[in-house]
């Protein structure tokens, strides 16, 4: 159990190539932090600066109130789980599992009793005398996770642990670690590109891009309120809507029609020229099948729906749009930002849901102000 | 994979296997004739009589005996430190960026192209002077020059394979380098550093043109350069059903330790360390 403080961390490579820059970020103990970015973003090199993997260029590294900068790994009391697992093939699953133990010379009765303490709650009792070769991915995860949690580590450290699982048992790892990390109420800093995983995981989020810190807090306020077009387009699935807008009085001209804003979000939007609104697909309904009581707290638009994905319980509808050159640009830099993963065709489609036959949409707007998301095309203006 | 074979790839089979046999067999054979009958010629490919009082014959002789222990410990000795080092230099290669790696990797490759007929001059003069010539040392340390380049190839080769997630998950777990090396790479390794043993102490065992120049007496002089020494009774007659059986007799041990150590040879041991 510890509190894991970085400040103002840098890491530069040999070339000059800040891999992550200026971040500060602090773990409180017992905390589950999740650090979150496209591919390149400098959270696997951070995760492995907290380790000790990695050298630091500038910065403090501050693990339970000491300066672990230039500690090596071993004197860090971190437990690591590796993407790829990195367990050992030519050790038992009980000899993986036992092996930090051995190293810390502990007796073969104490070793004993830890390995069958954690190859129960990670339900490998049957696996024990088998090598890594034989097992399953899943099976893998968990005896990485065994290896871990069989000694009193300071805190857990995850690289991306779900990754080569497919996605069904993503799911059920997921959960499994979510609750592990409950019970055992153990710092962890997890680091992740999905944003599922960033979501439904953590304590609190931290946004990366390009080795900078872009938002750090709770999934519901990154949700909520995204500090950037970036953490905006980069949180939420389906992702959210950005749309070339105009803000004239309290109504905003986007390119299907024209809603309705609150008066103190128009003001400060007020003749800024074209903006961007960011608008989540759940904030669309379709007219037809809307308990028509609702219909009116919101604007009714036509549009046509060119794709419709069906997924049992909702369904994504896509509707085209054109967008204006200046802001065109602006989406195709973000959506290269976000890896082209998030976005499915960010600038000339809008995605919404649960859609019907007749596509008939229209932004709601309810009594709260609508979670928009107004740019100008230089800076958020939220 | 579990495919009938052809009767075409049958017979091809068969051919190439009888070439490769065809002459242990037939040194088998001759091992077990008399010696009388081979002075008389015998161009028979099995012996009349069969014996094996070849055998007996070269089991008796002292200088044999004493040859086959210098073989077994100049070729031990020579494989177990050429080993050790192979396996620090090439770990140093394959993890380690350093100035110079491709000038050290070029000069132990140009050390095992390099003739050893061309050196065994300068090596006669200095091993008199360092007073090595006529012992084992003096054989060991020439032995293992020429084993280490490929040695340290084969062995970064190895090394190179083995993710290095495996060293950091070990350091992260509390190992120092050294634990990390010697529990987890070197054990991963194990292949490589079998190949490498093998290859080294076929060397040993087999080299010919050292053995006998740097030596002078049964001190330090190993079985294939004493198999030159062997006259038998007449000087004029080579007793070639004796060399015969002396041959089989130092084919043996190689056998047996090809045999022991292919099973450690085992490709894919990291299966299962990674995903994948």
């Amino acid at each position: 159990m510890a509190t894991i403080e970085m400040k103002n961390i840098v890491k530069q490579y040999g070339d000059g190539f800040p891999a992550v820059n200026d971040i500060s970020i602090d773990v409180a103990d017992g905390e589950f932090m999740i650090l979150v970015g496209p591919s390149g973003c400098g959270k696997s090199t951070l995760l492995r600066m907290i380790v000790g993997l990695e050298d630091i260029t500038s910065g403090d590294m501050v693990i339970d109130g000491e300066k672990v900068n230039d500690k090596p790994p071993r004197d860090r009391n971190l437990a690591m789980v590796f993407q790829n697992y990195a367990l050992y093939p030519h050790l038992t699953v009980y000899e993986n599992i036992a092996f930090p133990l051995r190293l810390a010379k502990m007796s073969d009765d104490e070793v004993d009793k830890k390995v069958r303490q954690a190859s129960k709650t990670l339900e490998l009792d049957e696996h024990l005398q088998r090598k890594p070769g034989n097992l399953s991915g899943g099976q893998r995860q968990r005896v990485a996770m065994g290896r871990a949690i069989v000694r009193d580590a300071k805190a857990f450290l995850f690289d991306e642990p779900l990754s080569n699982l497919d996605a069904k048992l993503r799911g059920q790892m997921r959960t499994e670690i979510a609750r592990l990390q409950n019970r055992l109420g153990i710092t962890t800093v997890y680091v992740t590109h999905d944003q599922t995983e960033a979501m439904t995981l953590g304590d609190r989020v931290a946004v990366l891009k390009r080795g900078n810190l872009q938002q750090l807090a709770t999934p519901r306020e990154l949700y909520d309120q995204p500090v950037n077009l970036f953490v905006a387009g980069f949180i939420g699935s389906p992702p959210m809507n950005f749309l070339p807008a105009t803000v004239k009085g309290d109504q905003v001209e986007v390119p299907f029609g024209t809603l309705t804003i609150p008066k103190e979000k128009a003001e400060k939007a007020e003749g800024k020229g074209l903006l961007i609104a960011g608008i989540r697909p759940e904030y669309f309904e379709d007219a037809k099948v809307l308990d028509p009581a609702k219909v009116g707290t919101g604007s009714t638009f036509n549009a046509t729906v060119d794709v419709v994905e069906w997924l049992g319980s909702q369904a994504y509808g896509y509707i085209p749009f054109e967008a204006p050159p200046e802001v065109q640009a602006q989406l195709t830099q973000l959506e290269r930002d976000l890896d082209g993963e998030a976005l499915h065709t960010p600038s000339s489609s809008l995605s919404t849901r649960p859609v019907g036959s007749p596509p008939a949409m229209r932004p709601r707007s309810t009594s709260t102000p609508p979670r928009c998301t107004c740019s100008t095309p230089q800076a958020a203006t939220t | 994979m579990r495919s009938k074979l052809s009767p075409g790839s049958v017979v091809g089979l068969l051919v190439v296997l009888i070439w490769c046999l065809l002459p242990i067999a037939w040194i088998i054979s001759l091992s077990m004739k008399p010696v009388a009958e081979t002075t008389a010629g015998s161009p028979q490919f099995l012996p009349k009589t069969w014996t094996i009082d070849n055998y007996k014959t070269i089991l008796k002789d002292d200088d044999f005996l004493h040859a086959l222990v210098n073989s077994f410990g100049i070729g031990i000795i020579s494989t177990f430190f050429a080993v050790i080092f192979a396996t620090l230099c090439a770990y140093a290669i394959a993890r380690l960026d350093f100035k110079g790696k491709r000038v050290v990797l070029s000069i132990a490759l140009a050390i095992a192209m390099f003739p050893v007929v061309s050196l065994v001059g300068p090596l006669f003069n200095l091993w008199r002077n360092l007073h090595l010539f006529n012992t084992w040392p003096g054989l060991i340390i020439p032995y293992m020059s020429f084993t280490l380049p490929l040695a340290i190839w084969t062995l970064s080769a190895f090394f190179r394979e083995i993710p290095w997630e495996m060293e950091q998950a070990a350091q992260v777990d509390g190992a120092t380098a050294w634990q990390a090396f010697r529990k987890v790479i070197v054990p991963l390794a194990a292949p490589g550093v079998f190949t490498a043993a093998i290859l080294t102490f076929f060397f040993a065992w087999n080299e010919f043109v050292l053995a006998i120049s740097l030596t002078s007496t049964t001190s330090a002089r190993t079985v294939p350069a004493q198999l030159a020494f062997f006259v038998g009774p007449d000087q004029f007659n080579p007793p070639s059903s004796t060399l015969a059986a002396a041959s089989v007799v130092v084919t043996v041990p190689i056998i047996i330790i090809v045999l022991l150590f292919q099973r450690k040879i085992v490709a894919g041991l990291t299966s299962g360390a990674v995903k994948g």
